[in-house]
């Protein structure tokens, strides 16, 4: 294997494959770069196994060929050369030399071989997505996965394909978030519903710009993202997904308009004198007043309120202060409607005047008040 | 360093490869047998079988997939053991395991030939916690993922802590669909008794001596002397890991079997001075075996008593129904020590109970 290439585009390849590089791994050879020269230029790989990232950065090949190198050594070695060009030889399946001006370095690599196959995902009817609303859908749904081990799909987003819309789903069980975004462009072979880790999302929110247009293919066990020579693949986890359709409300007949910011920091206030093992606050609503009230035994108690337009009867519900923070820093609007129908019924947000072709919804389970 | 052929089982090689062949491979196996056969082995080479780029039948060894089980680095392979117990903060216990059973795993790829698990290790709950987190996920690059969990007894550490074992049960009683669990275990006894109706059992037996020459021949380095490895063979009775580990303090075990026995022979008070002697804790180390071997020396006993061989046998006034009460008695302690109770009650217990035998 021969090449030559800039130290701007080998720096520029080794920077979208470093984050899939896992920092520690049993297998050795995780810990490497798989470069491949090929007549279309160079070809960089690297996979944590949940992840996988490809790109292809132009280079002058003069002798095709494939190698392993350390990833962490070779991504110093190139922040650190000269301005010029980069020649890099391999001789035999494990060592490498890399030179650039006056500097020369020789690296030891592992065999192409024992790096893992990467999946095949054919993107020959693509989902395209332009990078923005994709990272819109991942920023406002991911927060809400579980990170509890007992129930690992909750450890997942649900992605729902369809030709017309996409929709990403997560829950931990007390709440949930969901958005549709609208495609521009019809596409994708079928409807799929898939589940995705969350840090592969954060992957690809990070590799993709907003302008990027990003065409989304599936295989049996992986996803593919794919734009301007950079290919992103996770593993999906295996599924179904829980029928979270069930649990959110039709009929909540209680409305209440509130002004995002006014309500978080009661919140935060609130969450002071509050339970630490529950959060666990109080929620009075009616004739046109929000009342926060927090009683903790051993510590003390707290009281705030704030105005608010609110349609229905009186309402007293508990909350965990926790999860309204959340779903409030995640609203992109600075009004916020939350619908009730009972202090044990399930709890909706959305946003008011949205001014987006997406749809956004939380959902917040309500905690039982000890009187 | 690539693992070592698998020597001998093959009628039980050949059958599996049959299921493989007509993709009939039940999804949760059990291999039982002795220890040292070579039943984690065997999983792995029917890990390489299930995932071989020309099978799923026999591996051929020589295709990618074949070659990173092989060289222990197929990522759908997943190879679990008894380990220590993770000691950090309960939320990172998982990360750690991982990372402790990583590291055991890159000493097996360097020296694929290993003993007998530590006394003190075993599958704890965030091992398996790590086996449910792999098992949500799909394969990376093979049709199928495989989860070999060697010594399964140990998912069941102490008698009273069965959360790692219910765990287990968890992904046994759901299991994604395309993922395979092999367990294997030298005592089926000790897996719950829900965790053994959700696998099907498959002997596997001790192998000829002439196996377990040619393996001490053939596979460790430096190799065994062909008069060695035939001597060490014989006495190995078909267990290539006894043959292995055929050490230096073999004779140290029989003694201090020795020595259990002479104690029960005694009054109560040089009973009680023994037990209080014995170690306090490590009842699944060397008292284990030490127990094994005095249930050894009776069922010799009791064996030249039946054969009526004259002479060589210690307790010739003991009723031959009596020695078996005791071996019972031995055995029963035995499953004391694997569920990690105190050694010096189970020897207060036993030599009262040995003594009381007439023994």
């Amino acid at each position: 294997m021969k090449f030559t290439i800039t130290r701007e585009k080998l720096q520029e390849g080794l920077l979208r494959v470093g984050p899939s590089i896992p920092a520690k791994t049993t297998l050795p050879v995780l810990s490497n770069i798989l470069i491949e020269a090929k007549k279309d230029g160079l070809h960089l790989s690297g996979t944590d196994l949940d992840i996988a990232v490809a790109t292809t950065v132009a280079a002058e090949v003069d002798e095709e060929g494939a190698i392993t190198l350390p990833a962490k050594k070779l991504t110093e070695i190139a922040r650190e050369l000269p301005a010029s060009p980069v020649r890099v030889t391999s001789a035999g399946e494990q060592r490498a030399q890399v030179e650039c001006g006056k500097s020369k370095f020789r690296l030891l690599g592992l065999p192409r071989d024992e790096f893992p196959s990467f999946p095949h995902v054919k993107f020959d009817t693509p989902w395209r997505i332009a990078a923005k609303d994709l990272h819109k859908l991942i920023s406002h749904v991911a927060f809400a996965t579980s990170t509890e081990e007992s129930r690992p799909i909750l450890n997942g987003v649900l992605w729902d394909l369809r030709k017309d819309r996409m929709r990403m789903v997560a829950t931990n069980g007390h709440r949930l978030a969901k958005m549709d975004v609208p495609l521009a462009e019809e596409g994708g072979a079928a409807q799929a519903e898939l589940i995705v880790p969350p840090k592969a999302l954060e992957q690809i929110r990070r590799l993709f710009a907003p302008d990027d247009l990003v065409e989304i293919a599936k295989s049996e066990n992986h996803l593919g993202f794919r734009s301007e020579g950079t290919q992103v693949f996770t593993r999906l986890i295996e599924g179904p997904y829980p029928n979270y359709e069930q649990v959110i409300p039709r009929e909540n007949d209680k409305f209440a308009t509130v002004d995002k910011i006014a309500m978080a920091s009661a919140l935060r206030r609130m969450s002071i004198v509050a339970s630490d093992q529950t959060h666990r606050i109080r929620l009075s609503f009616g004739g046109g007043t929000l009342k926060f009230s927090v009683q903790t035994p051993d510590l003390g108690e707290a009281q705030d309120e704030m105005a608010v337009t609110y349609e229905g009867d009186a309402l007293e519900i508990g909350f965990n202060a926790a999860y309204l923070l959340e779903i409030l820093k995640y609203m992109p609007t600075d009004e916020v409607r939350f619908t009730f129908k009972a202090p044990e019924r399930a709890t909706t947000a959305e946003p008011v005047g949205w001014d987006d072709a997406a749809s956004y919804m939380c959902l917040v389970m309500p905690l039982r008040l000890v009187d | 360093m690539p693992l070592h052929p698998v020597y001998g089982h093959e009628a039980l090689r050949a059958r599996l490869v049959g299921t493989l062949k007509a993709h009939k491979l039940p999804p949760a196996l059990l291999l039982l047998g002795p220890p040292g056969v070579g039943k984690q082995r065997l999983g792995l080479w029917l890990a390489a079988g299930l995932l071989c780029e020309s099978g799923p039948g026999e591996p051929c060894g020589t295709c990618h997939s074949c070659r990173l089980v092989d060289s222990l680095q197929h990522p759908d392979v997943h190879w679990s053991f008894p380990v220590a117990r993770p000691k950090g903060d309960e939320s990172k216990q998982v990360e750690e395991a991982e990372e402790t059973l990583g590291e055991a795993i890159a000493a097996r790829r360097e020296n694929p030939l290993y003993g007998r698990p530590d006394g003190l290790h075993a599958l704890f709950l965030p091992l398996v916690r790590l086996l449910h987190r792999q098992a949500m996920m799909r394969p990376v690059m093979g049709r199928v993922k495989v989860f070999l969990v060697g010594d399964a007894e140990r998912l069941v550490p102490q008698a009273s802590s069965q959360e790692a074992a219910n765990a287990m049960l968890k992904v046994l009683e759901e299991p994604p669909p395309d993922t395979h669990f092999i367990l294997t275990t030298t005592d089926s006894a000790a897996l719950l008794p829900t965790i053994r109706s959700r696998l099907v059992p498959l002997r596997v037996r001790r192998l000829p001596s002439a196996d377990v020459a040619r393996f001490l021949r053939e596979v460790p380095t430096p190799a065994v002397a062909a008069e060695e490895a035939e001597h060490r063979a014989e006495a190995a009775l078909g267990s290539i890991g006894d043959a292995l580990e055929q050490r230096e303090d073999a004779g140290d075990v029989a003694a201090a079997a020795e020595r259990l026995l002479e104690a029960a022979r005694r009054g109560p008070a040089a009973r009680y001075r023994y037990a209080l002697g014995v170690k306090s804790f490590g009842a699944r180390s060397d008292f284990t075996e030490t127990l094994g071997a005095a249930a050894e020396l009776l069922r010799d006993d009791l064996a030249q008593r039946l054969r009526g061989a004259a002479g060589g046998h210690t307790h010739a006034e003991v009723p031959a129904e009596r020695l078996v009460d005791a071996i019972r008695e031995l055995d029963r302690a035995k499953g004391w020590a694997r569920g990690n109770v105190n050694p010096q009650l189970i020897v207060a217990h036993l030599t009262r109970a040995l003594g009381e035998l007439g023994l």
